[in-house]
């Protein structure tokens, strides 16, 4: 404390202690004023909490005849109903719905937000409802259950679901924290065991739910298995997962004598369309075809080609005399494919067997229908098409023979388009009623009578007298008729199973399979069995537990009840978030708190810069060691930005007290040693006025600092400097 | 005695600076310390100001060991030691009569009563009108008169001369010698000074010290040191002083 009798001390106490202030201040306002400019440009894209209800975001291209949409809906909420167009980001115009207060519940919201598909470009939506709390990752059985649970909650104005979320729309903001415990109560105290079948047709719900039920008593709550659309899709990706998997080539291998048998998951490498076969030792050629091999359901080994493709028939070299399909016996699409050979680290092996490729793409082409994974309707539709293909040639032979290809191509094309349109089987119909219409127009023409006013009849041919070929034509547009209604019939059976849109997306993939390679077809099927749910794709169930059953426990009784060739999958029953407003706002926090945290770093140095490193310069010229100066440093380093730190209410992510006051010493010692080049001090003035006998802060502070850089201790010294 | 040297010693790391000097100054006496350069006289005179430590030995000023003082002890040692320069250490940003106050004023002498003083000091070395100045703008004989009047102005009994004239070229040491010698006659103040001016010493001092490797090699008055020299050191000097 004797340090603190000379008043120069005293005062460069207090210039840390002011450093530490104000810097902090600074720090705090330089982040509080890019909080506010964020806060603003919060605002301008959320609008002012609970000014709008919903955010509704429309693909850019879209925003006007969005506008014009979204209008009418709001117009039936009434004229107190807002729409706002704000700011578009990211190739999303973004709109503002806010509903009348008395309209602001569960059913207008869900209906509002059900009717916001109607909207050109709609590209997604944001509940803004506030103060609120969102549940997220919810089962679809779970949400409802929660969204009816939270409803009830003291504090609670309402909950609509969305997504696999519910939001929760808070009486008022003081609601929050305990209406946020219940529902973490609600979700985090449960949990999710979602069992799942490979096959369809496999498993017995309903028994695994009983098994579970006794197992686990009053710790099992629920079944919330639900049969949503979800579960609709799944089954259908899982059909179109199924007709892939018949539609790709597979290969089987017969091993050879004294070759180790294959397991799944090992590749052979076979010849394919290369010029020669694989050779031992050597890595593959780009021709040659890598096939994967897999455990199938009957225990046998099948490969997936994942390289290269399955030639034509006859089109791959040396093989065009066995390229044939079916030959040998091996039935349609199946030929023989060489010898396979092990592939080990990348370099072909040593063979393993014979192989025999199936390919049902190529059987299909080729008219053949080898597999009835791919499907029955399939077949019918095929088929009807080929004879309503067969009916219109000879009609359009009948009626105009030199118009013929190109008019029937034309007609062909509109049928393809109408059905790609995904509109099923009246878009058939629609499509096949121009057909008739033309021919009968050329009928007509050619008669010279008007084509609607006397029925043709069949049996008479073309460019014959007017009776006759009317009834030649009314003969075969009967047919024409009966054929394309079957296809019409076909299409629509096909529909059906396929779910709306699916028959668009069947012609799609029939039009591409007949193009894709071998190795993109298991890439298409692979792919397909991803988004159906993986493997496991076949019957569901999902069961709400208590979170106080162990997952272990859980997984080992659903296990249990469920076989082991289920998929259990235990997970928890949701997460409680804050509002996107609140989520934002938390952002800008941590943003503004990373600021401050770097201004508390940069007023730290430039107060070590500017004002002690004149001191530590000062200090090592007065008889201090160099080690000391430099403890002296990193003692001002970790006051100087611990305090700023501190104060200021930085918090950079990752940088606890420790960390702070490790930087704090660090640049405390840097500018310390650094100190005579950052402020360089005259040592001959030093010791003249040592020599003079004056104290350590007198010649601070008349000799040192007034010849410093400038800073606060500069200006707080010439308060008592004597010399000016 | 004002000044009691008693076998003191100083290392620098393995160099000896000091190997055990003594030698006495006493009130209104002028010693002058001679020797090669790296002798050790510098060093020797900032033992006696306190500015370094020194190893084993004792000096004692007036009669008090300095040895164990500490912080205003100290400073009130060297405030009753005018400490000159060889490069003059004036502070740059300060006029000449502020660099004479400096002292006095931060001793805690009234300020007129310093203004007075540090005039007078001035006068003394022949600065009287210069006062509002500053340094870079006087000549380099000027700028140690200044330093002579700021150690002056403090009124001490001793004064160190740290080869006063050397940082000065031949025309300027003329002006600064014969400051210092009208203050060796006015026998004010006891003035122990390291120099290589064998005039001055012969003119001016009451005692010369030779110093060599740190040690006192020859002592006495100038004309027995010169005239009848008993070590090479004194010789070379002697030749010196002869041509």
């Amino acid at each position: 404390m004797s340090l603190f009798r000379d008043a120069f001390w005293r005062e460069y106490a207090l210039v840390v202690l002011m450093t530490i202030l104000l810097g902090a201040g600074g720090a705090a306002a330089g982040a509080s004023a890019l909080d506010a400019a964020l806060g603003d440009a919060a605002r301008g894209l959320l609008g002012e909490a609970g000014q709008y209800h919903l955010i509704v975001h429309v693909r850019q291209g879209y925003r006007a005849a969005a506008a014009r949409e979204l209008e009418r809906l709001m117009a039936a909420h009434g004229p107190a109903a807002v729409l706002h167009e704000g700011v578009t980001v990211a190739g999303n115009a973004n709109f503002f719905l806010a509903l009348p207060p008395e309209q602001v519940r569960q059913p207008v919201l869900e209906e509002l937000v059900a009717r916001l598909g109607e909207v050109p470009g709609f590209n997604g939506y944001t509940w803004l409802l506030e103060p609120s709390l969102t549940v997220s990752g919810l089962r679809p059985g779970v949400q409802a259950l929660v969204a009816r649970e939270a409803a009830a909650l003291a504090g609670v104005r309402l909950a609509v679901r969305h997504g696999s979320s519910v939001t929760v729309l808070l009486e008022s903001l003081n609601h929050q924290r305990p209406v946020a415990a219940a529902l973490k109560a609600l979700v985090e105290g449960r949990q999710v065991a979602e069992v799942r079948w490979p096959g369809r047709g496999e498993g017995d719900p309903a028994s695994v739910v009983a098994a579970v039920r006794a197992a686990l008593g009053p710790e099992f709550l629920a079944d919330v298995t639900s049969p949503d659309e979800a579960g609709e899709t799944r089954q259908a990706l899982a059909a179109l997962r199924d007709w892939l998997a018949g539609l790709a080539a597979r290969v089987q291998v017969t091993p050879g004598p004294g070759a180790s048998p294959l397991a799944a998951g090992e590749r052979v490498v076979l010849q394919g369309p290369a010029p020669a076969p694989p050779e031992p030792g050597q890595p593959p050629e780009p021709q040659h075809l890598i096939v994967e091999m897999a455990a199938a359901e009957d225990g046998e080994l099948v490969g997936r080609i994942v390289h290269g493709d399955f030639p034509p028939p006859g089109a791959e070299p040396g093989n065009g005399a066995e390229g044939e399909l079916g030959q040998g016996g091996l039935g349609a699409g199946a030929r023989p494919a060489g010898t396979a050979f092990r592939l080990v680290d990348g370099v072909v092996g040593p063979p393993v067997g014979e192989a025999v490729l199936v390919s049902p793409r190529w059987a299909l082409a080729a008219g053949g229908g080898p597999d009835p994974a791919a499907g029955q309707s399939w077949d019918q539709l095929v088929q009807a098409a080929r004879e309503a293909a067969e009916q219109l040639a000879a009609v359009v032979d009948l009626l105009a023979p030199a118009a013929a290809s190109a008019d029937t191509g034309q007609q062909a094309q509109r049928l393809a388009r109408a059905l790609r349109a995904g509109d099923g089987a009246s878009a058939v119909r629609e499509a096949l009623l121009g057909v008739v219409l033309t021919a009968l127009l050329r009928a007509g023409q050619a008669s010279g009578d008007d084509p609607g006013v006397e029925p043709a009849e069949a049996g008479h041919p073309a460019g014959g007298d007017g009776a006759g070929d009317r009834a030649g034509v009314a003969a075969q547009l009967a047919a024409l008729h009966q054929s394309l209604t079957r296809l019409a019939e076909a299409a629509e059976g096909l529909q059906e199973a396929a779910g709306q849109g699916g028959l668009a997306a069947v012609f799609d993939i029939q039009g591409r399979l007949l193009q894709l390679r071998d190795d993109e077809l298991t890439r298409l099927w692979q792919a397909v069995e991803g988004a159906a749910g993986g493997p496991a794709a076949g019957q569901r169930v999902e069961l709400l537990v208590s979170g106080s059953v162990p997952a272990a426990r859980l997984e080992q009784v659903v296990r249990q009840a469920a076989g082991e060739e289920a998929v259990v999958i235990i997970t928890a029953a949701g997460v409680v978030a804050p509002s996107p407003r609140a989520l934002v706002l938390e952002l800008l926090q941590d943003v503004r708190r990373s600021v401050a945290g770097l201004g508390a770093l940069l007023a730290a140095a430039a107060a070590l810069v500017l004002d002690h490193a004149t001191v530590l310069a000062a200090l090592g010229r007065l008889g201090c060691s160099r080690r000391a100066v430099a403890a002296v440093g990193a003692g001002l380093g970790v006051l100087l930005l611990g305090g700023i730190y501190g104060l200021s209410g930085a918090a950079i992510p990752g940088a606890g007290p420790g960390v702070v006051a490790a930087a704090g010493a660090g640049l405390g010692v840097a500018v310390a040693l650094l100190a005579e080049r950052l402020s360089p001090v005259r040592p001959d003035e030093i010791m003249a006025g040592q020599a003079l006998g004056l104290s350590d802060g007198q010649i601070l502070r008349e000799i040192v600092v007034p010849v410093g850089r400038p800073g606060l201790l500069s200006l707080v010294n010439r308060w008592r400097r004597q010399f000016r | 005695m004002l000044l009691h040297v008693d076998r003191v010693q100083k290392r620098y790391g393995p160099r000896v600076a000091l190997a055990g000097v003594s030698l006495t100054v006493a009130p209104g006496e002028t010693v002058v310390v001679m020797g090669p350069s790296g002798c050790g006289k510098s060093t020797l005179l900032r033992c006696i100001n306190r500015l370094t430590d020194w190893d084993a030995g004792e000096i004692y000023f007036a009669g008090k060991p300095i040895g164990p003082m500490d912080g205003a002890a100290v400073r009130a040692l060297r405030r009753q030691m005018g400490f000159v320069f060889q490069h003059f250490h004036l502070i740059e940003r300060l006029t000449v009569l502020d660099n004479v106050l400096l002292g006095l004023v931060l001793g805690g002498m009234p300020r007129d009563e310093a203004e007075e003083r540090a005039r007078a000091a001035l006068a003394r070395v022949h600065l009287a009108g210069e006062e509002a100045r500053r340094p870079a703008e006087l000549s380099g004989g000027q700028r140690q008169r200044v330093a002579i009047a700021r150690a002056l102005a403090l009124d001490p009994p001793l004064m160190l001369w740290d080869e006063p004239t050397a940082a000065l070229d031949p025309i300027l040491v003329a002006e600064v010698l014969e400051v210092m010698e009208d203050l060796a006659r006015s026998k004010s103040t006891g003035m122990l000074v390291v120099t290589h001016e064998v005039g001055f010493a012969l003119r001016a001092a009451d005692r010369v010290v030779l110093l060599e490797e740190g040690a006192v090699v020859d002592e006495g008055p100038p004309e027995q040191v010169f005239g009848r020299p008993r070590t090479a050191l004194a010789q070379r000097y002697a030749r010196l002083l002869a041509s």
